[in-house]
């Protein structure tokens, strides 16, 4: 898409006071996101995290401080025009009901009076942009399923190209297994838009997944630490910071790397329609490493594992033959999601698909095991091992 | 009921077919003329209420007081004020939609959801479009619901206001029927103020679905 990259937003003392209470919600917060990176906000509740994001576009108005985008303070911009000039995505999605998804992924092109011509091509562009049907344009958000929405509130986000974005817990109302993949998805999309995106949530597993630089912050408003995912597992700054990432540093390290980052292994393929004899060769002649054969559609997406017994006897391999339920992973998957979703199949295998579904390749547990070994680029390793934490 | 006088009399209907027509004509221009001022006023004050909650109270205190004072009673105290005319009805009317329009539109835009409006702002709606654009919008099927009720009870109440001399179907019932023991009228009457009021109730709601095609879309979901 466009090369626009992200502009720089910068944190300036700014502190938060609401009034009647003593202690500040933000208090004297100072560091900067640097253009087209990603910037998650993290901490228990109470941290002031959602405030600090939406201080941004002046949903929130600092008590102190400024807050700059580009080196323009925020509260010199009329509120409203503020607004429109960035991308905002909130959990609940908050779609418009009585609007179509083409009208509500309009909403600020319209707001900014862009020609009705420019409004329906960039609809048409960031549905396809955020992998939805066209046909999609005419319905309603009722009609879509929760991740469906939260596709569409990304793409409303960035409808009129913003450079800053501001997500609060985007996917913290999806299930687990659709969270993982709307994370991926939405990586693969920053990749090519570059937005500078301030990112909330309290999940520490998904600051590490999604930043390029995580800001821990305490109760009271108060930064804890600012660096890369990396550093902060290695060199937490602060026992708040080495309690709130967890006793599991060494598991959570694996984040770092992704399903991308590894040798993937090639699978002994099969296709409906073919000999089953031929199959049962070709299954037999693989290495004793391979006990299952992928059984793929047409569109070579995966189906499920096919064993010697399921392709005894002759004629044609049929699809019913496959026993489903392979974990499916995509190479943005971190390494630690892999291992948990391999884990918990029975084939400790992994088939990696891209964002379409189709076959790249297969993940082992024991290749996790060999990359954890092994150090990750960024990550000074965790160094001597320490006492274990009380836990408060 | 004699044979000489039977139950209904047909060819009093048809002989008088202009007159009932223009009985029907006023009772549906009151009808609309109350609700719509009615609604108008509502309106004005359900927006002054989400600006100032407290007065949520004292307002809907004062509609229910309008409401609980029987339609007889007060015409009869309007009578001396404005007389026996089209003004007099027209008051009474428009004041005992207030309590039902007032509470349904408060209600309504209360049951705008809370994502749908920080979104709004987080986008860069104004104050005002945010209002028109998005919570009217949303808020539309249960503020026609309130029409619709208010429509219905209106129709009732205008039947009383032949009293007062403002014609409507509660002359062929009132002053051409029950006052001269004539049944027939008395019938056309009331048979014609229930037709109007399924009739407004159904192209209300037609009128309802029409403009909010999204909610079908929610039912079917």
């Amino acid at each position: 898409m466009q090369d626009a990259t992200g502009a720089v937003v910068a944190f300036e003392h700014v502190t938060k006071r609401y009034p009647g209470t003593d202690a500040p919600a933000v208090n004297d917060l100072t560091f900067a996101v640097p253009a087209g990176e990603i910037c998650v906000l993290v901490g228990p509740s109470g941290c002031g995290k959602t405030t600090t994001m939406k201080m941004v576009n002046r949903l929130i108005e600092p008590t102190d401080g400024r807050i700059t985008i580009d080196g323009r303070d925020v509260t010199r911009i009329p509120a409203v025009e503020l607004r429109r000039s960035i991308g905002y995505v909130i959990q609940q999605v908050g779609l418009f009901p009585h609007l179509t998804i083409g009208e509500n992924v309009a909403v600020v092109p319209r707001l900014l009076r862009w020609k009705p011509g420019r409004v329906r091509d960039r609809a048409d562009e960031l549905l396809e942009l955020v992998g939805l049907p066209a046909a999609y344009r005419d319905r309603y958000p009722s009609e879509l399923s929760g991740g469906e929405r939260q596709r569409v509130g990304v793409a409303r986000a960035l409808a009129a190209d913003p450079p800053v974005m501001l997500m609060d817990e985007p996917f913290g109302a999806v299930d687990p297994i659709r969270r993982e993949r709307l994370q991926n998805e939405f990586l693969r999309l920053q990749d090519r838009v570059r937005k500078t995106i301030i990112f909330v949530t309290h999940d520490v597993d998904e600051a590490i997944k999604m930043g390029d630089r995580i800001a821990v912050l305490q109760r009271g408003g108060i930064l804890a630490q600012y660096d890369t995912p990396a550093a902060v597992l290695a060199n937490p700054a602060s026992e708040f910071v080495e309690r709130f990432v967890g006793a599991d540093r060494g598991l959570k390290r694996l984040s770092l790397a992704r399903v991308r980052d590894l040798d993937l292994l090639e699978p002994v393929v099969v296709r409906p329609g073919e000999e089953r004899a031929e199959a049962r060769r070709r299954l037999e002649a693989a290495s004793d490493a391979v006990a299952y054969a992928l059984l793929v559609d047409e569109d070579e997406r995966p189906i499920g594992w096919v064993d010697r017994d399921d392709l005894s006897g002759s004629g044609s391999v049929d699809p019913d033959d496959a026993t489903p339920g392979a974990p499916t992973v995509q190479p943005e998957t971190t390494l630690r999601d892999a291992l948990s979703a391999l884990l918990a199949s029975s084939v400790q295998l992994g088939v990696v698909v891209d964002a379409r579904d189709r076959l790249l390749g297969l993940v082992s547990v024991d290749a996790i095991g060999e990359r954890m070994r092994a150090p990750v680029e960024g990550d000074p390793g965790l160094g001597e091992p320490r006492e274990p934490e009380e836990v408060a | 009921m004699t044979e000489d006088a039977p139950f209904f009399r047909v060819d009093w209907v048809v002989d008088n077919l202009p007159e009932i027509g223009r009985r029907l004509g006023e009772h549906l221009t009151m009808t609309v003329l109350a609700v719509a001022i009615g609604f108008a006023i509502s309106f004005a004050l359900a927006l002054l209420i989400r600006r100032r909650p407290g007065l949520y109270g004292p307002i809907i205190g004062v509609s229910g007081v309008l409401y609980a004072i029987p339609s007889v009673a007060l015409f009869a105290l309007l009578v001396p004020i404005t007389g026996l005319s089209l003004t007099t009805a027209l008051i009474g009317l428009v004041s005992y939609t207030f309590i039902i329009l007032i509470r349904n539109i408060v209600t309504a835009l209360e049951g705008v959801p809370r994502e749908a409006i920080e979104a709004a702002d987080g986008m860069g709606y104004t104050r005002a479009q945010r209002l028109w654009r998005v919570e009217l919008p949303i808020a539309l099927p249960v503020i026609v619901a309130g029409i619709r009720i208010a429509t219905v009870t209106t129709i009732g109440l205008v039947t009383i206001t032949t009293l007062i001399g403002a014609g409507g179907l509660g002359y062929l019932i009132v002053n051409t029927g029950i006052r001269r023991f004539f049944d027939t009228s008395t019938y056309t009457g009331v048979v014609l103020a229930v037709a109007l009021a399924i009739a407004a109730d159904l192209l209300l709601l037609a009128l309802q679905r029409w403009l909010t095609p999204w909610a079908r879309a929610r039912e079917a979901a």
